[in-house]
This record gives C-alpha cells, structure tokens and sequence, in this order.
C-alpha cells in the first residue's frame, strides 16, 4: 500500500511539474489592469490619510486660536456712572464714576470670585483666588472710585474677611470671626464664580483689571454713587492649554501565531488639550523612537532582521522613528484626569512598509517569512494622569494596535501581529 | 526567459516593461501549480495575479539575488492559495462533499466514450480537476509542498486526522482514475489487435 502511495504521488508530483500552460499576451493586459487599479487605490488611500491628517490638523489649530481670542477682554465690564445735579447749584454738574474692564480671561484652574456691592457706597470689584485648603482667598480689590488697592479676604464662600492693609500675614481668629460678622455687612454681596482648581499664593492676580475714572466736578459736592448699570458677561468656561508630554515604556505584541515582537519604547510630544466643564479633548503630536527591539519566533527562537533596501534611511530595532497623533476625549477632574481615543501613527523614517526576512533559506523551511511592519497604523488608547502640583503631572499611557502593525505568515497561514504598549509618563504643562 | 538582478531592480522601482518580462517568467514557472490547486485555468490565473502583486510589493526582500526568486516567489504563491482557500472556506465546507460525490459518480458512471475522451486528454490536469478542493488542496500541500498534517492543518484550519483522510481520498481517486485508464488503454490495445 505504502509503494503503491509512493508510486501514485512520484507520478502526481512529476506529472505536475511537467504541465505547461502558454502565456499569452492577454494575461499580462489583465494583470496590468490590476497593478493599475492596485496603485490607484494606494494613491487615494494615501490622499484620503493625508487630507484626514491635514483636515484635523487645521481643524486643531483653527480651534485653539478661537478659544484663544482676546474678545474674553469684555466678558465683564460693570459700569457706574451717575450724573447728580444738586438744585440748588443748578449750574454746577457732578459727573463721577467709572468702569471696570476685565481684559483678560482667568486662568484655568484656579476660583475666581468677582464681587460688587453697593454697602457703604463703596463698590468692590476684584478677582480673588482660594488656596488649597479653601479657607483663605487673596485677592485684588478696586473700588470704583478709581482707586486700587490690594486686599486679603478670608472666608469661604460668602463669609469673607477684608483687610485693608497689603500684609501676608495669616488670618487671625478674630478675623475670621470678623468674616461671620461682615458676612451680614455683605448681604447684598454678589459672587461670580467660576473655574475651579487650586491656586498658590502669589498667583493671585490673574485678571487684569482696568479700571477708568471718569471724573467731571464743575462745582456741587458728590452725592451717593448708586450703581446704575452692570453688565456681566457670560464667564467663559472652556480653558485651553499645552502640556509637554515624556513616556518611557514596554511593548509586546499579539498575534495568534508565536511570532512575537517586544520592545522598550519611549516617546516625547505635545498636547494641546481643550476642556469645558468636565469634559476634555485632547490632541497633540509625539515622536517615539525604538518601538521595537527584537521579532523573534517563539519557538524557533529565531530572531528577525530588518531589511533596508525600502528604507530612505538606514533603519534598525534602534533607530524607528514613529510619530503619533492621538484624538481623545475624556474627564478631566481637579487633579485626575482620564481620556481615550485613538491614535494615528506613521513610521517615519521608512519609504514604506519594513522589510523582515530572517535569511534566505528560510523560504525553504515551513516558517515561512513575515512581511513587514507597517509603515502606517492606528491604536487605540487610554491614559491617566494624577497632578503632582500644578504643572507636573504623573500618569500611565496604555494603548493597542486596531490594524495590523506587522504581518506574520507561519506556516503558510497568515496572520496579523498586533502590539500592546504600556508607558509611565510625565507630563508638564506650559501655561 | 531569465530572471536577473536588472529585472528585479527595475520591478523595484516600478518599471512596466520589466514587470511584464517578470510576470512572463513568473506565469512558466508557477502557473501548472496555481492549476494543481483549483484544477481550472481562470482560477489558477486569478491566484497567480495575487501572488504576483505580493511579488512586485515586496520585491525588494530577494535583494536582487535571482536564484531565491523561485523559491521565494513560490512561498509566497503558496501562502496566497492558502489564505483564498481559508477565505473560500466557508463555501468549500458545504459544496466539497457534494462535488466529490458528483465527481466519483461521474467518474464511476463514464461510458466508454467518455473513457476514449479521457484517455485522449489523459492528462495529469483532468485527474486534479476531478479532485474535491480540499482533498486537492491536502493533496497538493502534503506531496508537491512536503507539509505534514501538522502544518497543513494549521494552514487549512482542519484536523490533522481530517488531513489525512482528505490525502487517502485524493489518492484513492487518483488511484482510481488511473486503473480506469489503464482499463481502457488495455481494451485500446485489444482492439488494435
């Protein structure tokens, strides 16, 4: 039976090589049509990826120089102008008031508190800032007189203390006791609020306030100076900012075959992020380098080279160069901070797909050979980051290939490799 | 026709006439396998065509080094029959069993006209047409490509028992086939007589 086996595939095997077809000029007009419509595709492929990347980009910017417009200078503007006539020197005319201007957003962040009241005549304009423990608020003042002078407030919430004098000194207990006290005094107190976040002493100050008198006695005497107009504009509450992001870490692929790619990674980038309330929007660019230190065959332990012959530079496990443009979106607390998205990544110093080939002679063995990495790949991720103060912040970055980042053909069969990355990162925020 | 270094370096960079020369050269040296595994010309064409756009995408893996092209272009041929056969799988599954039975009846049942014909055209390709794909695709990967079952079953995404009882059929009807042949070319020779 065995000879009888034997004969029957001798005889396939011979009769099977023997075969001859004729090639005619026809074939090669149809293959021709499919390289052409293959090249196509890869053309509008590549113009699609390029708009997309362009499109976003643009997108990006146009956003952060619209939120970043300078017309949050008349997001407050209160103004008190009173034109008194007495009688009885009817030819004099009192024109006293002034107005106050915020010109200039307040920093994300960090309470602001603006208040106005009307008690004593006097009117109190400024922008206060709580401390960490909410328990002390220092703030400018202006009074709409037309003079300025600092003031520390305590308190919380309403229940503030006013100190006239420019002195750092601690709030004692009688004042804060006074705060109680002159929380009645305030009644009529209006708070505006917004941000939230903490702030240190010494970053008090982030409103300008212009403040311009108007000032026009020909005679009489000034009388009460009641408000007679205020306008409050709406607060903007969507803050923008960019922080310099360094991760360092460790990749390892997935693939339903053996073939195994792992690696140290580490990346530098920015980010420019958007929040509203809660909710952030994250974009940036971050270069990576490495990537990948070895594609070994798990069971042949056979370790895979990188072929430089498609390559505009000399590449190798040590020496790719990739870069990343992530879109997340997520929540952004007042010192945790989450987001997910996904991430474009092209390899950057390579012409096109990356070349592995272990040697020659593997095309031989049932190994097979893997095709290559991907000059372009999308992930998906996740990161989270805690502040350590209020420009450095600690987090994790994890994220996974949606598409294939390497193709292995093992034993014939073919089969996407995928790749988990895991980093620690530091990122520091720049305004 | 030869390959050499030119050829592939020109195919690197795209070059039409060089990719034609290649595909001529590639079409002699692979098509009788492309026909081994699906037993019909367009669709032993078709696959060759796949094959040989992985060949120009990746064609600067052989490094211009013309004597792995054979082997290294086969591999990637094989790999792509492969790969369409698990893409055609799901189909293969339900019609496989019914064509084999439509075949061996047909095969049983021919007159002897029918055995004329075959003897006339008896050929290796109207043996491997008759073949059920599977048990073809085993055939072919197990005799002519030296897999073992392991590997043809990873490849083909079966059991390695279901491997070799798709081999014993294809040798079975090939043996089958070839009786039938000989039973013929025996009253051929009676005749003459």
């Amino acid at each position: 039976m065995r000879e009888l086996n034997d004969h029957i595939d001798d005889f396939a095997r011979q009769e099977i090589e023997g075969m001859t077809f004729e090639f005619k000029e026809s074939f090669w007009d149809e293959m021709e049509a499919v390289i052409n419509k293959k090249v196509m595709a890869n053309l509008y492929r590549k113009i699609f990826m390029w708009s997309a990347g362009v499109s976003i980009a643009i997108a990006v910017v146009v956003a952060l120089y619209v939120v970043d417009l300078p017309d949050k200078q008349t997001e407050l503007v209160i103004s008190n102008v009173t034109n008194n006539s007495d009688n009885s020197t009817s030819q004099n005319e009192l024109i006293t008031g002034s107005q106050t201007t915020l010109l200039s957003r307040s920093s994300e962040k960090i309470d602001t508190l603006s208040q106005y009241s009307s008690v004593d005549n006097s009117l109190i304009f400024g922008t206060y800032l709580k401390s960490n423990d909410n328990e002390k608020i220092v703030g400018n003042e202006l009074d709409l007189t037309g003079q300025s002078h600092l003031r520390y407030i305590a308190g919380r919430e309403k229940n503030f203390i006013k100190r006239t004098t420019a002195s750092n000194m601690p709030f004692s207990p009688i004042e804060k006791e006074q705060a109680v006290n002159d929380s009645q005094l305030l009644g009529e107190l209006q708070v505006f609020t917004h941000g939230e976040g903490v702030a240190n002493e010494g970053d008090y100050l982030v409103s300008r306030i212009e403040t311009r008198s108007i000032r026009k006695v020909d005679g009489g005497h000034s009388g009460s100076t009641p408000i007679t107009s205020v306008n409050s504009g709406k607060y903007n509450r969507l803050k923008t900012y960019v922080d310099l992001i360094g991760a360092g870490g460790y990749g390892m692929s997935y693939s339903a075959h053996s073939t195994q790619i792992h690696g140290v990674n580490g990346k530098l980038g920015v980010n420019f992020n958007m929040e509203y309330r809660k909710l952030l929007l994250k974009t940036g660019l971050s270069f990576g380098l490495n990537g990948i230190n070895s594609l070994q065959n798990k069971e042949t332990k056979r370790v895979y080279g990188l072929s430089a012959v498609d390559l505009t530079n000399d590449i190798n496990y040590n020496t790719m160069l990739s870069a990343s443009v992530p879109i997340y979106v997520g929540y952004s607390g007042l010192r945790h901070h989450f987001s997910v998205g996904i991430k474009f990544n092209v390899l950057l110093n390579a012409k096109g797909r990356v070349q592995l080939w272990d040697s020659p002679t593997s095309i031989v063995n049932t190994w097979g050979y893997t095709n290559g990495l991907e000059k372009n790949w999308i992930s998906v991720g996740a990161d989270y980051f805690y502040d350590l103060n209020r420009r450095l912040s600690l987090g994790a970055i994890i994220d996974f290939d949606v598409n294939n980042r390497a193709q292995s053909i093992v034993n014939g069969s073919t089969s996407d490799v995928r790749m988990l990355n895991a980093f620690i990162s530091l990122k520091y925020r720049l305004n | 026709m030869q390959v050499t270094p030119e050829i592939l370096k020109d195919c690197e960079f795209d070059d039409r006439r060089a990719q034609k020369n290649l595909y001529e050269i590639y079409f002699r040296m692979h098509m009788s396998l492309c026909f081994s595994y699906y037993g019909n010309e367009e669709d032993a064409r078709a696959v060759l065509n796949m094959g040989f756009l992985k060949v120009c995408r990746n064609i600067a893996t052989v490094n211009q080094n013309p004597k792995v092209f054979y082997s290294w272009s086969r591999k990637i041929l094989v790999n792509t029959i492969i790969d369409d056969y698990r893409k055609n799988k799901k189909y293969l599954d339900s019609t496989d069993t019914r064509e084999y039975d439509r075949e061996m009846e047909s095969t049983i049942n021919s007159d002897y006209n029918q055995g004329m014909e075959s003897l006339e055209e008896a050929d290796i390709k109207k043996m491997i047409k008759m073949l059920p794909e599977t048990a073809r695709s085993v055939f072919m990967l197990y005799v002519v490509e030296g897999f073992n079952h392991r590997e043809i079953a990873d490849a083909l995404g079966i059991n390695e028992g279901t491997s070799k009882w798709y081999l014993s059929i294809a040798r079975k009807q090939l043996r089958d086939m070839l009786e039938r042949v000989e039973e013929i070319e025996a009253v051929l020779r009676k005749m003459v007589i």
